[in-house]
């Protein structure tokens, strides 16, 4: 038996000397009604599990901890909680408080002197690290607080009922005892609050983000401590004067996906209790990271919905039917709410129009102007949100026996979250103005053909009643954790049965851009994809040792490009090329040949300038010109079979850079690299003559006993080496001698392919010149 | 001037002196080594390293 039906598990907690025995809490199905629930144990380290408290099929447990003095005894807290689509029900007779002796075999309720009376909601408790008589718990009562046995749970006082300790019940009730300080205890909400005098008064410890719900406290140094709040996870090692940042771990969680079609193109989306986001797909930096993305307006859990043509505008949601435009040039910010009444706290009966805490927001496919906005109705402005219609009757089920106050029976919880009987998706048809599509998240589809000024009812016979419509839509969205894009899905497209039965498979490449900054995985920022042309190719099986895999890419003329293979190059004299400067690497010069999919992102460049051993540059690069936007192909040699693609690259839409502005820079980076070659060509020749000319005087002394041979040969040297030192800086040894050993010829040389790579009009490139080649 | 033609023309300055050196220079020395009749291969005596 394991732990298959309980979904969440809010507390493991783990015997101190025996790490087979575990204990579970689990509160149960969050919409329904299932048995596994209550405290689970396991004594084989997880193998199999026991549920050792059940209460009923409709409370859970949500706290336990354990005795930190003696690990026998524990104490859980069960809740009953149900939630509908339009309602959460936080108490009733089966929450409670709970204490084994016995290791989890036998449990005991609670309900000694001192605990409040009536209904239960949420609880929360903790054991004092310093005193295993002493137990704090949280609890939702009409007369609730937090609450200190000072007799291992037997009689109970309540020592403070601030509401800041209590609020929104269900959603927090938490509390943690320190493990060495009896009168030290910590309780989470909205803030994070310590008390240092037995609970009485509570003082609020700043933290980097609200909405608190778990820490850790080290058992051995109670300043150090792991804070979790709706923002993430953040430590202190001086008991919270100081935390640290929220803004290393990918805790965003989503509501929905929206793409803009710009160059590269965005991505948008609002996440949960933090802010809209607008970021680049893809950036010609090291990653995707913090500079690349902005805030768009509305709030947590709205749509967001960029207005074409001019994308930076964006309109952006939020709960309590909010609405923003923002506008990126200027900052402004404008409320544009269809209808901008207040509804907090009060439940959907008492709403003139109900927007569900994640409404949706549309842009007209045919006029960026006019923006829909969905209740219970359909809301329609044609001047970016300045005035407002409505264009529809309530296009929902409207029942009013699901449109009422969400909470109780003890807290009251009106956040529109529970806001039922919706418009919940939206469309207009991208071929027929006019034509808009309305699903309801209770399971009602509408459509009118004339914009709004009739409704037909054209909800699927066959779709169950009080469904959730969530997407008119071809793009799929979900909600998870960061955003994550599939770069090409080439290969998907293309793929068919027979490829597993082919020997080789060359797919067609998607367009490559003359854009994009190097995949570098990154934890701090989203990676880029990698730049240049994705090919993707099939192999049956791996290449025995020695058979050549090869690459080759072609300009339409069948001229060749480059040539790779999956073979290592040669090494030793080849070696050499290293500079100042970052992603210079010789990225890309062995392809991959396993069996199964390859992957070889080609960086549409030229081969590279020759090199030697031991080259230093400073600045500067090898690295072969890129093409032309333009046509190209590329082969697969493998096996024995050989397989062409053809392919487009692409310069970047947004320059006005002419075809030959694009070639004036190719062909001067080529004449630059041509001359590089040579130059380094030049210099494995002296040194090869050099060798030689050591060797024959070495010979010559030897054989004759006259040493005019190795004067000749002294003298000769000399001028070579002359040569070579006015072509390169020979004392280089490491990378920054340059700065004390003055950079050469090559390296001048060099050093301007990056100026050239830059350059995008050909008036720049031509103020350079470089007639002598 | 401008930046490439300066880099480049100072590049084939020193590669013209190559040139020079590589045919004319090299081939005196080399005229040089065949007058003295230096053989092409010598065997070397295996040179006893310390114990």
């Amino acid at each position: 038996m394991g732990l298959a039906d309980t979904r969440q598990v809010p507390r493991i907690r783990v015997h101190p000397q025996d790490p087979n025995l575990a204990y579970v809490a689990a509160p149960g199905h969050t919409f329904g009604a299932n048995h596994q629930r209550g405290v689970f144990r396991s004594k084989d380290g997880g193998a199999t599990w026991q549920n050792v408290l059940f209460i009923n099929d409709s409370t859970g447990v949500v706290d336990l901890c354990m005795d930190p003095g003696n690990p026998r005894v524990l104490y859980a807290a069960s809740w009953q909680v149900q939630r509908t689509p339009w309602s959460l029900e936080s108490g009733g007779p089966g929450s409670g408080l709970w204490k084994s002796v016995d290791s989890g075999d036998t449990w005991k309720r609670l309900d000694g002197e001192g605990l409040p009376k009536g209904v239960w909601g949420r609880v929360g408790v903790s054991v004092s690290g310093a005193n295993s008589n002493r137990v704090w718990a949280v609890i939702e009562a009409d007369a609730g607080g937090v609450f200190r046995s000072d007799n291992a749970g037997r009689t109970w006082i309540r020592t403070n009922d601030d509401r800041d300790l209590r609020q929104r019940a269900w959603y927090y009730t938490h509390v943690h005892a320190d493990p060495q300080d009896a009168d030290v205890v910590y309780v989470q909400n909205v803030r994070f609050h310590r008390s240092d005098d037995g609970g009485r008064t509570f003082k609020a410890i700043p933290t980097p983000h609200g909405d608190n719900h778990d820490l850790w406290i080290d058992p051995k140094d109670p300043q150090r401590m792991i804070e979790g709040s709706d923002g993430g996870a953040v430590v202190t090692y001086d008991g919270g004067t100081s935390w640290s940042t929220l803004g290393n771990q990918p805790t965003a969680q989503f509501y929905h996906v929206i793409t803009k079609d710009v160059f590269p193109y965005r991505v948008y989306g609002a996440q949960q209790d933090n802010s809209t986001v607008g970021i680049a797909s893809r950036t010609d930096g090291f990653g995707i990271d913090r500079t690349d993305w902005w805030e768009v307006g509305g709030g947590e859990s709205g749509y967001i919905a960029p207005k074409p043509g001019e994308e930076e505008i964006v309109y952006a949601g939020s709960y309590g039917g909010y609405l923003t435009r923002y506008d990126k040039r200027t900052g402004e910010y404008r409320d544009v709410n269809p209808y901008p009444e207040n509804p907090m706290g009060w439940g959907a009966e008492g709403a003139k129009y109900r927007f569900q805490w994640t409404f949706p927001i549309v842009i007209s496919p045919h006029d960026p102007n006019t923006v829909y906005a969905g209740s219970n109705v359909l809301h329609r402005s044609t001047d970016e949100g300045q005035s407002w219609q409505v264009i529809s009757p309530d296009l929902t089920r409207n029942d009013p026996s699901k449109l009422v106050s969400s909470g109780g029976p003890i807290t009251q919880d009106n956040t529109s979250v529970e806001y039922y009987c919706t418009i919940f998706a939206m469309a207009e048809s991208p071929v027929q103005k006019g034509l808009l599509w309305v699903g309801s998240d209770d399971g009602l589809v509408h459509v009118s053909r004339d914009a709004g000024r009739s409704w037909q009812n054209v909800t699927p016979p066959a779709l169950p009643a009080w469904s959730t419509i969530s997407q008119i839509d071809p793009v799929a969205a979900t909600q998870g954790r960061a955003f994550w894009i599939l770069d090409d899905v080439s290969p998907l497209r293309q793929a068919t049965d027979a490829d597993a039965r082919a020997k080789s498979v060359l797919y067609e490449p998607a367009p490559a851009y003359l854009f994009g900054g190097p995949a570098v995985p990154r934890r701090d920022a989203g990676e880029n994809p990698p730049p240049g042309a994705l090919i993707y190719y099939r192999l049956a099986k791996a290449p025995a040792r020695g058979d050549t895999v090869a690459l080759e890419f072609l300009d339409m003329k069948g001229e060749l490009i480059r040539r790779l293979t999956n073979q290592e190059e040669k090494s030793g004299e080849d070696e050499g090329g290293g500079g100042e400067g970052f992603g210079r690497g010789r990225a890309g010069t062995k392809i991959p040949a396993r069996a199964g999919l390859n992957r070889f992102a080609w960086n549409l460049r030229g081969e590279d300038a020759s090199r030697f051993k031991g080259l230093i540059l400073w600045g500067g690069g090898l690295q072969g010109p890129q093409v032309v936007p333009g046509e190209y192909q590329v082969r697969l040699t493998a096996g024995g079979e050989s397989h062409v693609q053809r392919f487009e690259v692409r310069g970047d839409p947004r320059l006005a850079t002419t075809q030959a502005d694009y070639q004036a820079r190719h062909d001067l980076l080529a004449r630059i690299r041509d001359k590089l070659t040579e130059t380094h060509d030049a210099i494995k020749r002296i040194r090869d003559v050099r060798d030689q000319l050591d060797d024959v005087a070495a010979r010559a002394t030897e054989t004759t006993k006259d040493s005019t041979i190795a004067r000749a040969a002294k003298t000769l040297k000399k001028k070579l080496t002359a040569v070579e030192e006015a072509l390169y800086q020979t004392k280089n040894r490491s990378r920054q001698d340059p700065l004390n050993y003055p950079i050469r010829l090559n390296n001048k040389l060099s050093a301007l392919v990056d100026v050239v790579a830059s350059a995008y009009e050909r008036r720049r490139i031509k103020a350079w010149r470089c007639a002598t080649t | 001037m401008a930046v490439c033609d300066d880099v480049t023309g100072k590049i084939d300055a020193q590669l013209a002196k190559l040139k020079t050196l590589l045919e004319e220079d090299l081939g005196a020395f080399n005229a040089m080594v065949r007058e003295k009749a230096v053989p092409a291969v010598v065997v070397k005596e295996e040179k006893k390293g310390p114990q």
